[in-house]
């Protein structure tokens, strides 16, 4: 084999270790910290939908407060019924 | 050009070039990390004020009011545990320490949550003389100069401070300026504690304060001494000046050798001749010459290849310190 053609194996061999070796400590880099990204993410993901439980909590008290208006609205109504009822009642009698 | 030299050099040059966008990469995916983790805990505390404003009894009303009322309790509840590993991890630090070292575990317990560790790098100010500072210095690891500056400028060492040892007590004590400059000689990491905090441990445990007062006292004996050598300066007698400057660090940091009369010292000879210059206001020339003068008495052994000076018979250095004798 002439020195040529053992320098272009030796470099290619050169090539596909040295390519191995960057590739896989770049991995490990790249995992490492996709990994703790992910984390954060995460927890960033959780903050988020606490943010919508609050969104939530606040509207469902808005409705406890409209259902409960809306009962004393009932009430209400159901009083002032009785009350024209009574009213009218009065009227007929004084008709008589 | 050889073409295997071709070869090497182009090799080299992509391993460099690879190397440098790697710590590229490094460096920026760290940045965005050290964002987001600053943007998780800002989110986490607005959201756990806007928890704390919306009240406990309203948010349980709702079903969405509870489940946020456990995850606060879950994110306290991990909070607690990382405030216990610190509170578990300076005790331990605390047990390294002097002053409180002896100390009860409840003692302690009290004292490790209002600590804080500070690292300093050789020849570092740690404090200066006549700063307002209210701090008690404790030292884990390395060498603490505390020296004064005489009338013109030069430096005057009035004690060497090393692991375990603490200093700043003064301050923290009278609440007066620094009397005296302190300087790391070495890589130094100290525990620091701050007066108003002590003072609220030693309200709560007064024993806190025993040891200490323990070891106050018999600094003012040292103290005694030092003044006695100061009061014995007469005609520069370096000759006896720096043998009981000598003696003073051997006591202090000497360990005894096999042989039983010699005390091997504890710290690099450099930094012994850096103390015993600044302790008896000399040139190092001077403390070189009487080292050596020493050395050729038989008093001590200066070993330069390993940096170490152990004093052969601490009697007969104590009976030359007495003496004196003028040789600069």
């Amino acid at each position: 084999m002439s020195e040529s053609t053992i320098n272009v194996l030796v470099s290619g061999l050169m090539g596909i270790f040295g390519g191995m070796i960057t590739i896989s400590i770049n991995g490990l880099i790249s995992g490492f910290f996709k990994h703790e990204e992910l984390l954060y993410q995460h927890q960033l993901d959780i903050i988020k939908m606490k943010k919508e439980k609050t969104l939530q909590h606040q509207m469902d008290i808005e409705l406890q407060k409209i259902s409960a208006s809306n009962e004393e609205l009932a009430k209400l109504k159901g009083e002032m019924a009785q009350l024209r009822a009574a009213v009218a009642r009065l009227a007929g009698m004084a008709q008589r | 050009m050889n073409s295997s030299v071709l070869i090497f050099l182009f090799g080299v040059l992509g391993f460099l070039s690879y190397t440098f966008f790697t710590v590229i990469m490094y460096t920026n995916r760290r940045r965005t990390l050290s964002l987001l983790k600053l943007q998780v805990e800002k989110e986490t505390e607005s959201l756990l004020a806007e928890v704390e404003h919306i009240g406990q009894v309203e948010l349980e009303q709702t079903q969405a009011g509870r489940e946020l009322l456990e995850w606060r309790e879950t994110i306290l509840a991990s909070r607690k545990s990382i405030a216990e590993t610190t509170v578990a991890k300076n005790i331990a630090l605390l047990r390294q320490v002097q002053p409180f070292s002896s100390l009860r575990q409840e003692d302690l317990r009290l004292l490790a949550p209002v600590i804080q560790i500070r690292e300093y790098a050789p020849a570092q100010e740690i404090f200066l003389e006549g700063d307002r500072g209210n701090d008690l210095y404790c030292i884990l690891e390395g060498h603490v100069l505390i020296y004064k500056r005489g009338e013109q400028g030069k430096r005057f060492g009035v004690r060497l401070f090393s692991a375990s040892e603490f200093f700043g007590e003064m301050a923290l004590l009278d609440d007066q300026p620094r009397s005296a400059t302190a300087q790391a000689m070495t890589s130094t990491k100290v525990i620091m504690l701050n007066r108003s905090s002590f003072l609220d441990v030693v309200a709560k445990a007064p024993m806190v304060s025993l040891p200490m007062m323990r070891i106050l006292s018999l600094r003012m004996r040292d103290f005694t001494d030092y003044s006695q050598v100061l009061a014995g300066r007469h005609g520069e007698d370096y000759n006896r000046i720096i043998a009981q400057q000598l003696l003073g660090l051997a006591s202090r940091r000497g360990i005894a050798t096999r042989e039983g009369k010699a005390l091997r010292m504890n710290i690099d000879l450099p930094l012994i001749e850096d103390l015993l210059m600044s302790m008896s206001s000399t040139e190092r020339e001077i403390v070189k010459q009487v080292l050596s003068n020493l050395r050729d008495q038989g008093l001590v052994d200066i070993d330069d290849k390993e940096n170490t000076l152990t004093v052969r018979d601490f009697a007969a250095l104590f009976l030359r310190s007495a003496q004196g004798g003028n040789t600069a």
